[in-house]
């Protein structure tokens, strides 16, 4: 058959179940195929789920750590558990209950607010489901092993070195970490591209509701803030596993590289937690005031500057690091900063309170808890951000106590309120008004009792991380007090779990639309079914279901687009990023085993790294790559137009700079680029700090690095060219040219390989990160080569019919970015060939 | 190559003591001339009305100050009043004049990209020498600096409403190439510009600490500035927005 007569044929969903109706094709995925589960409901669900269970182990942790510190010398547990106690505490805190419990309610409540059918990748969202939970295990079995992490949450070097940690500790800190991060960059790609393209017709930026301004700016902080520890860790693990200096001063690495890395990720990652808990706020508000929130444009603006700032702050975190005192004296005028946009937020949340007559539900007490101990929280922190006070306090309980009044005060307290505001939601259920009150009293009173007297056990000079103190130098009484408050806020907790399992059997049904909010995740009875709308209405205020009234009518009768479904597919509306208008008809894929076992094969691939089952590894990887083809390989249906109703008729899939898929190659470059970043700037910091090691590495070839700048200039036009022919649907050309591009990627990878080659790795740090940099090209060239291939053999194969461009227009400026950093490589080691002596 | 001629006095004269420091305008005829012409151009090109011409005048008037005021003899004498100069330049004087013209011609990302590099360019030690040893150099600096950061900004807030991802994209870079900047110069073990090594001691400050100063006044001075231009925008931005659509004021129908 010739392309033109299967072109005729060709009806538009080679995947389509035709003898399903709409209800069945969106149908759940019940048993064992419960595990192939794409939709955003399931997927956000075990987000939180599996985020609450950290939480719970976290918090006994924490419990342990209270009980031994009741009475001085105790002996409850030894110095080692001790360590290993807080430094879980702190980790599964941070990185395996905080990011992702938020990243969970952003995958199951922006599709619903926003007016898609599900998140714009669903199954990116499975995946990176998987990544996490398999991260969180491998760091948690490491207690299995006797091998729990035991350095304290930031793991700073040299402590973390293999001299001073040998055994598997910490390599299971930094390869499980580094898992789940994986899952909260792949969110935060897909929150991006879901919030920019998959909105209600009419609803333009600003008409989204504030939460989704709170979780994209939240995401962009996410797809910046963790390269620099994900880059951090990798150069860590590659330390302890090879053997590269990178932190070792012997050889011209620096400690405080680690710690820079560190920080400009751990910074940002305050704000990371507290955005997303005030979105909760900002939501929840307008609800229970009964008027919209106060001020949308001001704290728009305040979320973006603290994105922002946040990003300029972390070297606060490193007082005692012998910074100059004038620079010193900056960071510390600096760090008072973001009080602005900090204070913006709860002046907008006051204002809104002030409108009206708040009626005072569970929730609502929580957003009052979060507010009074989030300023305190607050005010110590612009106690800490004066030197001398710093100085003072550094390292003592008083930062304990400060950190949680943040942590805890600024998203512990919102997200309870978010699970009484949002179970309903969940499970159709409303949980108990004075169970609520009890718990939110007895959390209260628990967690002041705890924490507030920290602020003087610290000051009366009780350093953090020590496992018993002596009788009678003042601390005594405050540290039993300290330990009675921690029960008091565990029974809390407790009580919220029992609330919970109560209401799911006798709980009060909530009906539709319970607390009377305006936004749209309320649209249907309780709880609502899978695909969220049967057709998208078109929305006009950021309060849609108090303003619209035809939304409070019969669900499944209000107008909207895709009410029709022809091709028998999944799918929801595209939209122009900002005005929100119908772009294309997105496919969204059905249920399917590769997320789980695409991320499967990476946690063998880190399981046996951390064992060194190198063979294990590389079968792994392979899984992994055959994994990702699958994905990738599945028919397209772009190429034809269909009816959309109100009017509307749209392209499928378009290949478009405003579509979701290529918003999200963008997205993913960002990461890439700030993995980039900071690779560079570990270089330029070493060759700053240590120059007289910078003089010790062989010159690069300037030849080879000059070769390697063309091959990637011309690897980019290559790719151009691609995507012009295939627009044009001259497959066969865009093949071979395709295939060209290719080449030119490894021979540029090569050519950077050729002009390092020279340079001692063993030797100096700066010779080691500049192996990174090229190693971590040469990764980047991989996928570019590979996802070159992948395009050029579907199109020999005849997978691409006439009219199907995306795969080409969304490889064009993917190779654009690589063949960038690849310059860039080049032209930094011209300019190190010139400036070494 | 260049040699350097062991009499040239830089365009901002010598350093200058702390005493004599009040007195040292710079009253340059060229210079003033230039100012005048660059004045008499935007008043003819930037129309009148909507405020565009007040912020046109303003940010004139910080370059002249910049340059006329003895803050040009200082950054002979500090690093860090060299860098407090471009900040003012490039980080306030720009916006206010990009304010005023229309960038919707120019990628923000493009913009984004020539600012930065010639942001390192003239920061890094030999390029910096240079514009100490030559009129020439030390204006090309200038008018490179000043200028593309005039591309950027407009081009920032002329396509701001339309593409949105791309403007985040440029201003992410521009904020984050200056804090790295900064971080390096801050905790940089060496002196990166000899001119300032017997220089600086007259004003209380070892040249170190002055090269610090110059770093953490880019880190703090340079993000609150930036970021203050961005929340602004985006302020406008949303009003804007708002008043063309014509949102309403809902309440709750309880
Ligand atoms: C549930 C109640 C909680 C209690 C009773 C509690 C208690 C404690 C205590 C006593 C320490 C100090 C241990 C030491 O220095 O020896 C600590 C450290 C820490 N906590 Fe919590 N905490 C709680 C919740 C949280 C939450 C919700 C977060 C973050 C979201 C968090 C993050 C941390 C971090 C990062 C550390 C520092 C760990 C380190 O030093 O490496 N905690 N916690
Ligand atoms: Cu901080």
């Amino acid at each position: 058959m010739s392309a033109t007569a299967e072109h005729q044929t060709y009806t538009g969903a080679l995947k389509g179940e035709p003898n399903k109706s709409f209800e069945e094709i969106w149908a759940q995925p019940r048993g064992i195929r419960s595990l192939t589960s794409v939709s955003h409901r399931v997927v956000g669900k075990r987000f939180i789920v599996t985020g609450f269970i950290f939480f719970l182990i976290a918090g006994l942790l924490a419990l342990g750590v209270r009980t031994q510190l009741i009475v001085p010398g105790n002996t409850f547990l030894d110095l080692q558990t001790y360590n290993q106690f807080f430094t879980m505490h702190g980790t599964l805190m941070m990185f395996l209950f905080a990011i992702p419990i938020l990243e969970g309610f952003g995958v199951y409540f922006l599709p619903l607010m926003l007016g898609a059918r599900d998140l714009i990748f669903p199954r990116l969202g499975a995946f990176g489901y998987f990544c996490y939970l398999f991260g969180g295990i491998i760091v948690l079995s490491s207690f299995l092993f006797d091998a729990a992490p035991e350095s304290g949450w930031f793991m700073y070097t040299p402590l973390t070195t293999k001299e001073y940690t040998p055994g598997l500790s910490a390599d299971f800190w930094l390869i499980g970490i580094t898992f789940a991060e994986i899952a909260s960059v792949t969110a935060a790609v897909e929150l991006i591209a879901a919030i920019l393209c998959a909105r209600a017709p009419g609803m333009s930026l600003t008409k989204m509701p504030i939460f989704g301004w709170y979780i994209l700016i939240t995401a962009f902080m996410i797809a910046i803030g963790f390269p620099p520890l994900i880059i951090g860790s990798v150069l860590l693990e590659s330390q302890r596993l090879l053997g590269l200096p990178f932190f070792d001063a012997a050889f011209g690495g620096d400690p405080l590289l680690w710690q820079h890395l560190f920080w400009i990720f751990g910074h940002p990652e305050v704000y990371i937690i507290f955005l997303p808990a005030a979105g909760f706020v900002s939501t929840m508000l307008p609800t229970f005031v009964g008027k919209p929130i106060f001020g949308y444009g001001f704290l728009v603006a305040a979320i973006v500057t603290m994105g922002f700032i946040s990003f300029g702050l972390w070297a606060h975190h490193m007082y005692a690091t012998g910074i100059s005192p004038v620079s010193l004296s900056l960071f510390s005028a600096a760090s008072t900063m973001v009080a602005i946009p900090t204070g913006i937020q709860i002046f907008c949340f006051i204002a809104t309170l002030a409108q009206g007559r708040p009626r005072f539900t569970t929730p609502m007490l929580f957003v009052f808890g979060f507010l009074f101990i989030f300023v305190l929280g607050g005010l110590t922190g612009v106690m800490l951000a004066s030197v001398p006070f710093n100085f003072q306090v550094h390292d003592t309980y008083f930062v304990v106590a400060h950190l949680h009044y943040v942590l805890i005060g600024g998203m512990v307290f919102p997200l309870f309120g978010a699970f009484y505001y949002w179970v309903p939601h969940f499970t159709g259920r409303m949980m108990s008004e004075t169970l609520g009150k009890w718990v939110f009293w007895l959390m209260f009173i628990g967690f002041n009792t705890t924490f507030f007297l920290m602020h003087v056990t610290g000051l009366r000079g009780m350093p953090r991380r020590v496992a018993t103190y002596p009788e009678d130098i003042g601390w005594d009484r405050l540290n039993m007090l300290s330990s009675i408050g921690s029960y008091i806020l565990a029974a809390g907790i407790a009580l919220f779990v029992i609330d919970f399992f109560r209401h799911l059997r006798s709980g009060e049904p909530a009906g539709r639309n319970p607390w009377g909010a305006g936004t749209m995740e309320w649209f249907y009875p309780t709880v609502a079914p899978g695909y969220n709308f049967r057709a998208i209405p078109p929305v006009r205020s950021r309060e849609p279901l108090w303003d619209q009234p035809e939304l409070n009518e019969d669900p499944a009768a209000v107008g909207g687009v895709l009410r029709a479904y022809p091709d028998h597919r999944r799918e929801t509306v595209g939209c122009d990023p900002l005005s929100g208008e119908p772009l294309h008809i997105a496919r969204l894929p059905h249920p399917t085993w590769v997320p789980l076992f695409t991320a499967f094969a990476i946690a063998v691939m880190f399981g046996s790294l951390l064992v060194s089952a190198y063979w294990v590894t590389a079968g792994a990887f392979v899984a992994m790559m055959a994994g990702f083809t699958a994905w990738a390989w599945e028919p397209s249906d772009s190429g034809v137009t269909r009816d959309a109703g109100l009017g509307y008729r749209l392209p499928v899939d378009k290949a478009d700079r405003r579509s979701h898929t290529y918003i999200a190659v963008i997205g993913t470059l960002l990461i890439l680029g700030a993995l980039y970043f900071s690779l560079v700037f570990g270089v330029l910091y070493l060759w700053n700090t240590f120059p007289d090691f910078a003089a010790r590495i062989a010159r690069p070839d300037p030849l080879m690095a000059g070769g390697a700048i063309a091959a990637a200039v011309l690897m980019a036009v290559g790719a151009m060219a691609a995507k012009w022919l295939s627009m044009r649907d001259r497959f066969l050309t865009a093949a071979l040219t395709g295939v060209v591009t290719a080449a030119l990627g490894a021979a540029t990878a090569g050519l950077l390989y050729l002009a390092i080659a020279d340079i001692d790795r063993n030797a100096t740090a700066l010779g080691a990160t500049a192996w990174a940099i090229v190693a971590y090209v040469g990764v980047l060239m991989f996928i570019a080569i590979w996802w070159a291939l992948f395009n050029a053999l579907r199109k020999l194969t005849g997978r691409t019919r006439p009219g199907q461009h995306v795969a080409d227009f969304n490889f064009s400026p993917f190779a654009k970015g690589v063949a960038l950093f690849a310059a860039t490589t080049g032209a930094l080691l011209l300019a190190a060939q010139g400036a070494l002596p | 190559m260049f040699t350097p001629d062991p009499d040239y006095v830089p365009f901002c004269g010598m350093p200058p003591l702390p005493a004599e420091l009040m007195a040292r305008w710079t009253l340059d005829p060229a210079l003033l001339a230039g100012l005048a012409l660059a004045l008499a151009l935007g008043l003819w090109r930037v129309p009148a009305g909507g405020g565009a011409r007040a912020s046109f005048i303003s940010g004139w008037g910080l370059t002249a100050i910049a340059f006329v005021s003895p803050i040009c003899a200082l950054s002979m004498a500090l690093f860090s009043a060299r860098v407090g100069q471009h900040l003012l330049l490039t980080l306030v004087a720009a916006p206010l004049i990009a304010h005023a013209l229309d960038g919707r011609r120019v990628p923000p990302m493009g913009g984004a990209i020539v600012f930065s590099g010639f942001f390192w360019f003239w920061h890094l030690p030999t390029p910096y020498q240079t514009t100490l040893q030559s009129d020439a150099i030390y204006w090309a600096m200038h008018l490179t600096l000043l200028g593309s950061a005039i591309v950027f900004w407009s081009a920032l807030f002329g396509r701001m409403d339309r593409q949105p991802i791309s403007g985040f994209l440029s201003a992410i870079l521009v904020g984050a190439q200056m804090s790295a900047l900064s971080a390096i110069l801050v905790f940089s073990t060496g002196l990166w510009h000899d001119w300032h090594r017997a220089v600086t001691a007259p004003y209380g400050l070892s040249a170190m600490a002055d090269q610090a100063l110059a770093g953490g006044l880019m880190w703090v001075f340079g993000s609150l500035l930036f970021v203050g231009a961005i929340g602004l925008m985006v302020v406008r931005l949303v009003a804007r927005a708002e008043s063309r659509a014509g949102i309403g004021h809902a309440t709750s129908p309880r």
